[in-house]
């Protein structure tokens, strides 16, 4: 029989199984990117603490260590990062934040801590506890995450010159895959055309218009599988 | 270089990173402040729902294709054949998906560890 456990735990255990593994495994490959590069381990950890975002943390490293002035900074890290907009959004919805009695600076404390990898398993969870749960459950996640990718980004930063680099991707495969099948796990007709359409369309068109790429597949993406399931029901409903 | 003078060498880089924070902040901020005006249930969300999808997605698929890091250094076909070969086997067995993301993970492994040391 399935042992129940309470949302926080569960959060807990979920963190430190294979969404944590698959995130901190591509914060190992950061904290490798970091050692590289010639941050010092405070700044490596404090990056991965404040930002929370791959895209940020990357770009952070790679635009400080080269002298980039503060403004093209912050517009660069502004702009690959519109996407946390929509996750914030939908997972701030999903846990109906807004009905919790607690102050907007912890709604923006959580809202910090949403990642693709939490965001998705928020999806994957939501219809096994009840919705006022989903902010226990994602606190016990996001405690596990931070810590074991905290120490796996340690870990990553210690041994960058050690490691061989093909050995490091192993680790830094696992997400993109696992969070890929996650999000094919989708129910819904239109959450499957979205997934699918957004798969396809982003990584075509970034060559040609870098991280932007993203934010367009997915508001194409998106807007198709709402749309496409809107004349499917249409279809059946005139049938 | 950056010309903020008036701030110490030692702090500096923090003060850069204070900065970047910033820019992810602002859209995090906004997506707290706009969901207490969503209807949980209605169409708008379940937009927003599907266009996290359809994004979450596609910046998977983009590290498959475009990634950078440790994954840059391996061959694209190393990369691309045994995530497709994950999610086929995902889509056959969808309700253990567990054993399409090991096959997935072992197919890569052992692509890498043969390139590495034969």
């Amino acid at each position: 029989m399935k042992k129940k456990y309470n949302p926080f735990k569960k959060g807990i255990l979920t963190g430190f199984g294979f969404p944590g593994i698959g995130m901190s495994a591509a914060m190992f490959g950061f904290g490798v990117f970091a050692g590289e590069a010639g941050l010092d381990l405070y700044l490596c950890i404090g990056s991965l603490i404040i930002l929370w975002s791959m895209p940020g943390m990357v770009i952070f490293v790679s635009l400080y260590t080269a002298g980039t002035p503060i403004f093209l900074l912050f517009t660069t890290v502004l702009l690959a990062n519109m996407r946390q907009f929509f996750l914030v959004l939908s997972g701030m919805t999903l846990m109906n934040i807004h009905s919790h009695k607690i102050p907007f600076i912890s709604k923006l404390f959580w809202a910090h801590l949403i990642s693709p990898t939490g965001w998705a398993e928020l999806i994957k969870i939501k219809n096994e506890f009840q919705e006022k749960d989903l902010l226990s459950f994602f606190r016990g996640l996001s405690l596990a995450l931070i810590t074991i990718n905290t120490f796996t980004t340690i870990i990553g930063f210690k041994l960058y010159d050690i490691l061989p680099t093909d050995i490091v991707s192993i680790p830094v495969f696992i997400m993109p895959l696992y969070i890929t099948i996650l999000m094919l796990r989708a129910v819904e007709l239109y959450y499957r055309i979205a997934v699918v359409s957004g798969g396809i369309i982003g990584p075509i068109l970034y060559p040609y218009i870098g991280d932007w790429s993203i934010i367009i597949g997915g508001l194409v993406g998106g807007t198709l599988g709402l749309l496409i399931n809107h004349l499917i029901q249409k279809g059946k409903s005139d049938a | 270089m950056h010309d903020l003078s008036f701030i110490s060498p030692e702090l500096m880089p923090w003060f850069m990173l204070l900065i970047a924070g910033f820019g992810i902040f602002i859209w995090r901020i906004l997506g707290v402040t706009l969901s207490s005006k969503i209807n949980k249930d209605g169409l708008f969300a379940k937009w927003i729902n599907a266009v996290a999808f359809a994004m979450t997605t596609g910046l998977m698929v983009r590290i498959i294709f475009f990634p950078t890091g440790a994954l840059a250094q391996t061959n694209m076909l190393e990369r691309l054949i045994p995530f497709v070969v994950g999610v086929i086997v995902f889509l056959c067995f969808p309700k253990k998906p567990i054993i399409g993301l090991l096959i997935g993970v072992s197919a890569f492994s052992t692509t890498i560890l043969y390139n590495q040391y034969f």
